[in-house]
Parts: C-alpha cells; sequence; structure tokens
C-alpha cells in the first residue's frame, strides 16, 4: 500500500442505486484497508472539525455516483485537491456490470461495488495522477419555469423555437444553433456519452443528427430544421454533463446553415407553445407514474 | 373568451392538480448503523408505506448544493416549500442541520437511536447488511415515519 495517507468520500446518494454502489464502494475499499480513512460527506458538510485534519494531511479519493459529482464538489468548495476520483457509470461500463436499478443492490451491482474497490486499491499504489476538474459560467436566459414534485423544468421564454421531439432552435441570420431542451435532459437523466454529427454534413427538417446516451436510454436529436452542418460542439465529448447542466446554453449541440427556416417554422412551436406542449407532456407522465404506483401497491 | 381568462383558468388547473407531498430525508450516515437503517427506513416509506405522499430527497445532493442544473438547489427548494421530516442516525442529528441551514424549520424529526434502544432485541448484522433482524427494525421505523406522514396530512 502507498507511504503516504489516503482518505475516501463517496457520494452516498439515497435516490439512485449509483449512489448507493459509490457508498458500498467506499465501505468495501475501508475494510480491505483500514488505514484509509472514511469521510462522510453529510457530516463533513456540518462542519465536522475532525475531518479537517485528515483532509488536509491526506490525498483524497472521491467516489461519485452520478455526473451532479456530490463527492467532488464537496471536496473542491473547500480548495482540496482530488487526487483520485471514481465515477461510478464508468467504471460500471468498464467492468460489464449493471448497477440494477433499484435501491436495494443486486447481486451484480454489490459485485460492481466489489470490484471497483479492488481495482480502487490496486491504483492506488500505482497512480500518482492529480485531477484538474474544470467548471464553466453559465449563461444568463429569461425562463419559464416549472417545477414537479423535486424536478424542475425550463424553457427560454423568447428567441428559440421547438419541435415536438424536445429540440430546439436558436435562430440567428441564416445560421442556427440546435439542441435539447431541458424536459428531454431531464428524461435522459444523467448523459455519459455524445454522438455528434460531421461538419458539412446535409440534414432535412427531422433527420437524426446525433444522439446521447444516459444512464438510462440512447437518445436522438431530431433536428428541428434542414440545412448544413457548419460547426459542432466538440466539449460535450469531454464534458457531455454540459447537456443536463445546461440545454440551452453550453449544451448547445451543432450549429446549422439554415437552408429553409421560414418554412421548417411553420412546423414549429414558438417558446410559450412549447411550455404548454411540455406541461400537458409532464403531466399525463406524472399521471400514469401515480397509476403505476398505485396498481403496484395493490 | 378572453385569452388572459383562459391562461387563468389553464394555470389554476395546473396548480390544483400538483398535490402537496411530504419530503423525506435521511441521515446517510456513512461510518455508523444508524445511517444505513435511516436510509432503508426513508426508501420503505417512500417505495411501499406511502408512495403517492412522499418523496425521497437525497442529502449529499442537498448538502453539495450549487445552483447550476442537477445541483442540489432543487433539493432544497423542494424542502423549503414543502414540509419535510428528517431520519437521524445519531445525535449529531445532520439532516435537521442541513434542512434548517438551507431551507426552513423541518416538519418533524426520527431518532433512529432511539428506535434502536427501544427494540435492543432486534440487532441488526452490519452497517452494510442489516440482515433479517435489521430489515424488521427498518420497518418500525418506516411506520414511525409513516404516521409523521399521516399527521401532517391530517392536520392539512
Amino acid at each position: 500500500m502507498t507511504n503516504y495517507k489516503l482518505c475516501i468520500i463517496p457520494c452516498n446518494g439515497l435516490d439512485k442505486s449509483l449512489g448507493i454502489i459509490a457508498r458500498t464502494v467506499a465501505l468495501k475499499t475501508i475494510e480491505k484497508e483500514p488505514k484509509i480513512e472514511l469521510i462522510c460527506p453529510v457530516l463533513l458538510n456540518n462542519g465536522e472539525k475532525k475531518y479537517e485534519e485528515i483532509l488536509k494531511s491526506s490525498k483524497i479519493v472521491v467516489v461519485d455516483g452520478c455526473m451532479t459529482g456530490c463527492a467532488t464538489k464537496l471536496i473542491e468548495e473547500r480548495n482540496l485537491k482530488i487526487f483520485k476520483k471514481v465515477f461510478i457509470p464508468e467504471m460500471s461500463k468498464k467492468f460489464k456490470l449493471k448497477p440494477g436499478k433499484n435501491l436495494i443492490l443486486t447481486e451484480e451491482g454489490i459485485n460492481l461495488a466489489k470490484t471497483i474497490a479492488t481495482e480502487l486499491i490496486e491504483s492506488l499504489d500505482r497512480s500518482d495522477d492529480e485531477i484538474t476538474i474544470e467548471y464553466k459560467e453559465i449563461e444568463d436566459i429569461d425562463y419559464f419555469d416549472i417545477t414537479v414534485d423535486k424536478f424542475y423544468f425550463r424553457v427560454p421564454k423568447s428567441g428559440f423555437n421547438f419541435n415536438e421531439n424536445d429540440c430546439w432552435i436558436k435562430p440567428e441570420g441564416d445560421l442556427g444553433l440546435i439542441g435539447i431542451t431541458d424536459y428531454l435532459q431531464n428524461s435522459a437523466s444523467d448523459i455519459m456519452f455524445v454522438e455528434l454529427p460531421e461538419i458539412g454534413g446535409k440534414i432535412e427538417q427531422f433527420d437524426d443528427v446525433g444522439s446521447f446516451e444516459s444512464v438510462k436510454t440512447v437518445l436522438q436529436l431530431i433536428s428541428p430544421v434542414s440545412g448544413e452542418i457548419v460547426s459542432i460542439n466538440k466539449l460535450l465529448e469531454k464534458q457531455p454533463e454540459l447537456l443536463n447542466q445546461d440545454p440551452y446554453g453550453k449544451g448547445w449541440f451543432a450549429e446549422i446553415k439554415l437552408a429553409n427556416f421560414e418554412e421548417d417554422k411553420e412546423l414549429l412551436m414558438d417558446c410559450s407553445e412549447y411550455f404548454e406542449y411540455m406541461k400537458n407532456k409532464i403531466m399525463k407522465e406524472s399521471e400514469h407514474l401515480k397509476k403505476m404506483k398505485s396498481e403496484k401497491n395493490d | 373568451m378572453q385569452k388572459k381568462w383562459i391562461d387563468y383558468l389553464k394555470k389554476r388547473e395546473w396548480n390544483s392538480q400538483m398535490k402537496k407531498k411530504v419530503g423525506i430525508i435521511a441521515c446517510s450516515g456513512e461510518n455508523l448503523l444508524g445511517g444505513t437503517l435511516s436510509r432503508a427506513a426513508a426508501r420503505i416509506v417512500v417505495e411501499k408505506l406511502r408512495p403517492n405522499n412522499t418523496i425521497i430527497l437525497c442529502q449529499p445532493l442537498f448538502a453539495a448544493g450549487g445552483l447550476e442544473r442537477h445541483g442540489g438547489q432543487d433539493e432544497r427548494d423542494f424542502a423549503k416549500n414543502h414540509p419535510t421530516i428528517t431520519i437521524e442516525g445519531c445525535k449529531e442529528e445532520c439532516s435537521k442541520i442541513a434542512v434548517e441551514r438551507y431551507s426552513g424549520p423541518v416538519a418533524a424529526t426520527i431518532r433512529v437511536d432511539e428506535i434502536m434502544e427501544a427494540h435492543f432485541e432486534l440487532n441488526p448484522e452490519s452497517r452494510e447488511d442489516l440482515g433479517e433482524n435489521g430489515m424488521k427494525l427498518a420497518e418500525i421505523v418506516a411506520e414511525e415515519i409513516a404516521k409523521k406522514v399521516d399527521e401532517y396530512f391530517r392536520r392539512e
């Protein structure tokens, strides 16, 4: 084992199985290497003093269950450096073990946690990589918004048009940026991979322009307009989470030279129309889920 | 009918359909049995006992906060605008501290360590695996939470 002190902080999330796996990884790691100090993210946030010394004198390993990166945030807001970062969805792909969706871990989920813990301990011996994570500013847009339970949905108040596939176009002269709406990113959940179109490609309205893969599903971006791709947001390949965090701004997908926007627009909705359309969709889904839950409990 | 009036009616209908729910926030304690029990009990309430009246709030997300999308602001706003019951693994009462710090007063607090003392015959196996007795204890905690949820709706 390493000759320096180590501590581990998992995200400990409770509303997704990935958080439970992150917690189990940390517990399995300290079970195998009891010298590694365990940091409880919740107690840390409440100002537990004993952690101050540990964090200052140890190299920090964070285990994040999802793109929100709560464990990472708790360390970064204290201006501390992360020595190693473990991201559960990435490990799940690497080891071809599914985390499962239920909050009670399946055998495969437990096996995934054990495998990650074993690999983590091995990698700590050889790792000297330090990770720097970049955060970007967020563009200000005026939004319509609606909260359903704890989920929050936004639609810009002006300057955008939308198709029924929950994709947007922001026209500016003969060019336009395209992307996915807040509703679509919320439905997809944490986006992990993005497949961008090729520059120079010609597309028709309602063609698939690219795809993105989340922990739940693979979805397509259906172009609201026809034209030619003139640029793509390469940053999404490195930071696909921008699609979740800022779908109308830094999460733009591609830029299109518009072929016939005035004609395409006839089949699109403006901002307030799309907001109403989205609200109805959310309501229907909410009712459907409620019905399913009641049926399950009967 | 005037458009303004139609918009108002739509909005009223929309608001009336958004039934109020109670937020359940568990201690998530990393290093203690009470943390595991509080997590399990919160799950039982939200998934089995009161699925239509409760919603789980993720405490690490709540604590990490952040105004950017998918940060903890959504959780904090929910607890600000809805009643929230905290489940505490020990006397530190981390959930209550966090809710009061970021959102406001809590509707009720359940202390798992006190319930454990009252049911000392049910000894959970470990913090990773509660075992049969531990799950029975989690069910008891969950029933206590459900009672608090019902009390809230009776008062409303």
